[in-house]
């Protein structure tokens, strides 16, 4: 009697896993200890901000900036809800896969079925692959596919023409109210299709963002990191985005469009220029741009869950960072101007601080890392502890969210990379950016 | 729907709004606590170690040392005796490889156990200057404890050991450096917050070691230039070189940067720290007594300014100076003697050295088996086959020594036993305060004379001309002293008694003198000594 009593109670009223209260209780007590030593390393700064105010104020803003990041992703779900709230009837458009692809014979196959296994109704799904002259066997795997699938449109090109112009095709070809971009190497969890087609029941809707996370997360340890950064670039930098309907890259790697919008803006995303130069890299970013300077909002979801492939030898790692430094270059320039005018608030509390510590983050690392220990003598102990604590902030809210994900230990490897190598490699970047050859992969 | 996205901003807005705060705020606010810092934890650590250690030395017991870190055990050697006279002693810095001015901390820690074990306790500076000026009575073995430059090593370090032991020590700070007007930050000098916390310890007093600013970057840690050469000199004591306009500063200008430095010192530590500042340590120990000084009038201009300025004054006494190296009653407090204790002395030296200083009482014998307080001001001194050996150098005519610890005594009698192996004349002092003021006898062989010196005014009582012969020959000879009266004995008999001694010279200590015109030819063996009182 007692028993059921109490079990009732649980169920009723308190409806709470104990372990994970006590489990959330510890993470908030770290973070708030965390922040505390944080304000208590801000106390040295303080002394240097009448001999330094540049460093002094770089390392409130830096501060301030990441902690605000935490803060806007811990407001994405509240956000993302009222984006819904017109009554959550079956809402379920006609949609459109579309998947550009270059030499990808090993992953198609699963992409496209992957597509076809989607969890909704079956004449509402249309598939679009585009062979952009592929030059191995993809073209055979596809047309094998088309037997078994004969509902697969496949579009093949004999010459290589760039991914955004398979990315035009495949909107001007589709059929569907929604186009869901795919790369040849991701695939989307057939049962989460709805959650990343369900925003756009609100009609300022214009493209939804699918969380991604690598598949091959556990082949050796730059892939680990990597799951640990996916997991915070989407979790965290695209739900503080989301959560002011402004997400400034719909992910490549699997995102859905309204296609009304795209369609008359197609020609103007092919014929982008930047110093006289077409460009070649963050194609997503480019039309999430154009998304955006439509006056569309664009959203972040974690409940659609896609998998990408990521690199797994440095070399590529670099590549692929060095052209989404440039993407993120390029297009943040091309788009301030109209995102101060049309999005003062998020232009001046996100979009134009993250740009000057993106900056400056090379130049400050610099300092603290080879200057001061070379020519003053000074251990930067006050400087890496800032980016210690920062990160640690970081990884508490990031097992908050998700108790079960075991890559967070990463994290702090990756910040520390990112320090060291990467926040460089922006330089790198612009001094190549008139460098234009189709790098994928 | 856009009214959620505006509640969404405004809530986003307050609260990084208040995360600004907070941590401008936060820091701002903390700047000024000492607390929580990584020096006060490893003040901590060192605390308690230290005091496992200084229990661990008293019982060489683990358990009971112990079971001292949770209890206030007396350490304190009851004292009945009251004080005759003050040491005070001068450190300058703790560091991890000593040099001429730092001690290691291991250094630091067994002078301060040595002197605890051997019944010294610290006075604060107030009853120093009391007693002093003859007020206060203080008990015997009484020291004060003073550090200069106010540099952040000697507090971080020293302050744990005088925890532990309940000492108390008096820091020298410079204005310019631990008090600056652009509030720049140091990572040597103590700052206002350190400061601050010390005085707040209740352990450490604030005093004045100058404002040692540079005015136009003519003052350079301390020095100034000091004629159109580059020849550089103190800063307190000089005339400083204007070298835009081709001069030296005129008297006028001196007396004010004078007046700026004492008294302008004295008003920033009372009015940033709000304590009251009674005493000065002259930088590098000149008050204008230095003969390398381009203006010989600084040591009577400095003197007054200090006097309106100051209660106390502390110079440095030498190895080869000829003062005593204790403080007394009556003494001049402007003038107030410091021992800069070596940074090399183990524990026992420094004992050792304070025990020779320290006040002898009558009746006194010596048969020079060690040193126990023979100070020589002039030429050289040496013990060797249970005598005392003094004689002139290669660059002086004679030779001076004094007994330390003897300058209260009054009415007494010296008897010794001498050999004068070179040289002219010998002389026995007596009634001896430093070394201008004093009563000698002295004996040649053309003479034995009985003579004052007050304020080096010298004066001859009484002259015997007769002819001795005193080269080569094992002499027993004396002086005494009673009253207004000296007299100076040969062979056990009084040679030559002087009268009307100077009022100045009522009590003193004794020494010994040799002379002979000629550099590096005198030479006197003292075989004995002993000294009685006389009724």
């Amino acid at each position: 009697m007692i028993t059921q009593t109490l079990k009732f109670v649980k169920q009723h009223y308190l409806r709470l896993d104990f372990s994970d209260l006590f489990y959330k209780t510890f993470l908030f007590i770290v973070g708030v200890s965390i922040f505390m030593s944080l304000i208590f390393i801000k106390k040295t700064t303080v002394t240097s901000f009448f001999t330094n105010p540049i460093i002094y104020l770089y390392a409130i803003f830096v501060s301030i900036f990441r902690l605000s990041r935490i803060g806007s992703a811990f407001l994405y779900k509240r956000s993302l809800k009222t984006l819904m709230s017109a009554g959550m009837v079956s809402y379920e458009p006609t949609i459109t896969f579309i998947i550009p692809c270059k030499n990808e014979e090993f992953a198609i196959e699963k992409t496209i079925t992957k597509c076809f296994e989607a969890d909704y109704p079956k004449n509402k799904i249309e598939v679009i692959v585009i062979n952009d002259g592929s030059t191995d066997k993809t073209l055979e795997v596809l047309m094998a596919l088309k037997k078994q699938l004969p509902e697969l449109v496949v579009v093949n090109w004999k010459k290589n023409k760039g991914k955004r112009e398979g990315m035009a095709e495949g909107f001007r070809r589709a059929n569907g109210e929604i186009v869901v971009q795919l790369d040849s190497d991701s695939y989307i969890d057939p049962k989460t299709i709805h959650s990343l087609i369900n925003p756009f029941i609100n009609p300022a809707v214009g493209g939804v963002c699918a969380h991604a996370d690598p598949e091959n997360s556990d082949k050796n340890w730059l892939t680990k990191i990597q799951a640990a950064y996916y997991f915070v670039s989407f979790k965290i930098q695209k739900a503080a985005e989301s959560t002011f309907h402004l997400v400034f890259c719909l992910s490549g790697c699997c995102s859905a469009y309204r296609k009304d919008i795209v369609l008359p803006i197609l020609d103007d995303f092919l014929q982008e220029k930047f110093l006289g130069l077409p460009i070649t890299w963050g194609d997503d970013r480019s039309l999430t741009n154009w998304v955006i300077k439509k006056g569309y909002k664009t959203v972040y979801t974690d409940e659609a869950q896609a998998y990408t492939i990521c690199p797994e030898d440095l070399k590529t790692f670099f590549k692929q960072q060095v052209r989404w430094k440039k993407g993120w270059f390029v297009n943040s320039v091309l788009i301030s101007k109209f995102l101060y005018k049309e999005h003062p608030f998020v232009a001046f509390t996100y979009f134009f601080p993250l740009f000057i510590i993106s900056i400056m983050t090379p130049f400050i690392a610099a300092r603290a890392l080879i200057y001061d220990p070379i020519v003053n003598g000074i251990v930067p102990i006050i400087y890496l502890l800032g980016i210690f604590l920062i990160t640690a902030l970081t990884v508490c809210y990031y097992r908050y969210i998700a108790r079960e994900n075991k890559y967070w230990p990463y994290i702090f490897i990756w910040s520390l990379i990112n320090m060291a190598v990467l926040s460089f490699i922006l330089f790198y970047a612009l001094a190549t950016i008139q460098n234009r050859k189709w790098g994928t992969r | 729907m856009n009214n959620h996205l505006k509640k969404i901003k405004i809530s986003f807005s307050v609260a990084i709004l208040s995360l600004i705060a907070i941590m401008i705020g936060g820091g701002f606010v903390m700047k000024d606590n000492n607390y929580f810092t990584g020096e006060q934890v490893s003040q901590t650590i060192n605390y308690l170690k230290y005091k496992l250690s200084f229990a661990q030395t008293n019982n060489n017991n683990l358990t009971a040392s112990a079971l001292t870190l949770f209890s206030n055990s007396n350490l304190t050697i009851i004292r009945n005796d009251t004080a005759k006279s003050i040491p005070v002693l001068l450190y300058h810095g703790i560091v991890p490889a000593s040099d001429r001015f730092s001690m290691t901390p291991e250094a630091f820690k067994n002078q301060m156990f040595a002197l605890k074990r051997a019944g010294y306790e610290t006075v604060k500076i107030e009853d120093f200057y009391d007693f002093i000026n003859g007020t206060k009575d203080l008990p015997d073995k009484s020291f004060l404890l003073t550090f200069d430059d106010g540099r952040k090593d000697s507090y971080l370090e020293a302050d744990p050991i005088l925890r532990v032991l309940g000492y108390k020590a008096v820091m020298f700070a410079v204005t310019s450096n631990s008090l600056p007007e652009n509030s720049k930050v140091s990572n040597y000098y103590l700052n206002r917050a350190e400061l601050q916390t010390m005085i707040n310890s209740g352990r450490w007093e604030i005093e004045s070691h100058g404002k040692q600013e540079s005015h136009n970057d003519k003052i350079n840690s301390g020095f100034v230039q000091i004629s159109a050469t580059e020849e550089k000199g103190n800063f307190l004591s000089n005339l400083m070189w204007l070298p835009d306009e081709d001069r030296l500063e005129t008297l006028t200008e001196y007396e004010v940067r004078l007046q700026d430095e004492l008294a302008g010192s004295k008003k920033i530590f009372q009015d940033i720290l709000g304590i009251s500042v009674i005493a000065f340590a002259y930088p590098f120990d000149d008050f204008g007594q230095q003969s390398v000084n381009n203006i010989m009038i600084s040591k009577e201009l400095i003197k007054e300014e200090i006097g309106i300025n100051y209660k106390l004054a502390f110079h440095q006494v030498w190895d080869n100076d000829s003062s005593y190296t204790f403080n007394y009653k009556l003494d001049n407090p402007l003038i107030s003697k410091r021992i800069e204790s070596a940074t090399d002395w183990t524990g026992e030296e420094l004992i050792s050295y304070l025990e020779k200083g320290r006040d002898k009482s009558l009746p006194y014998a010596d048969l020079f088996l060690n040193n126990n307080g023979w100070k020589k001001y002039w030429g050289s001194l040496n013990f060797s086959d249970n005598s005392l050996i003094i004689g002139a150098r290669n660059s002086t005519t004679g030779s001076g020594i004094l007994l330390d610890g003897s300058y209260l005594w009054q009415d007494y009698i010296v008897n010794t036993v001498v050999e004068l192996t070179k040289g002219q004349t010998f002389s026995l002092l007596a009634r001896y305060k430093d070394d201008k003021n004093y009563t000698v006898c002295s004996y040649s062989d053309k003479s034995i004379r009985a003579e004052q010196s007050v304020n080096g005014e010298r004066k001859i009582l009484y002259e015997w001309n007769a002819d001795f012969k005193f080269i080569g020959k094992i002499k027993d000879v004396g002086i005494a002293v009673k009253g207004d009266v000296v007299d100076c004995y040969l062979d056990k008999q009084i040679a030559v008694r002087g009268l009307n001694l100077d009022k100045n010279l009522s009590h003193g200590g004794i020494g010994f003198k040799t002379w002979d015109p000629q550099m590096n030819n005198s030479e006197l063996i003292i075989k004995s000594v002993s000294v009685e009182e006389t009724k």
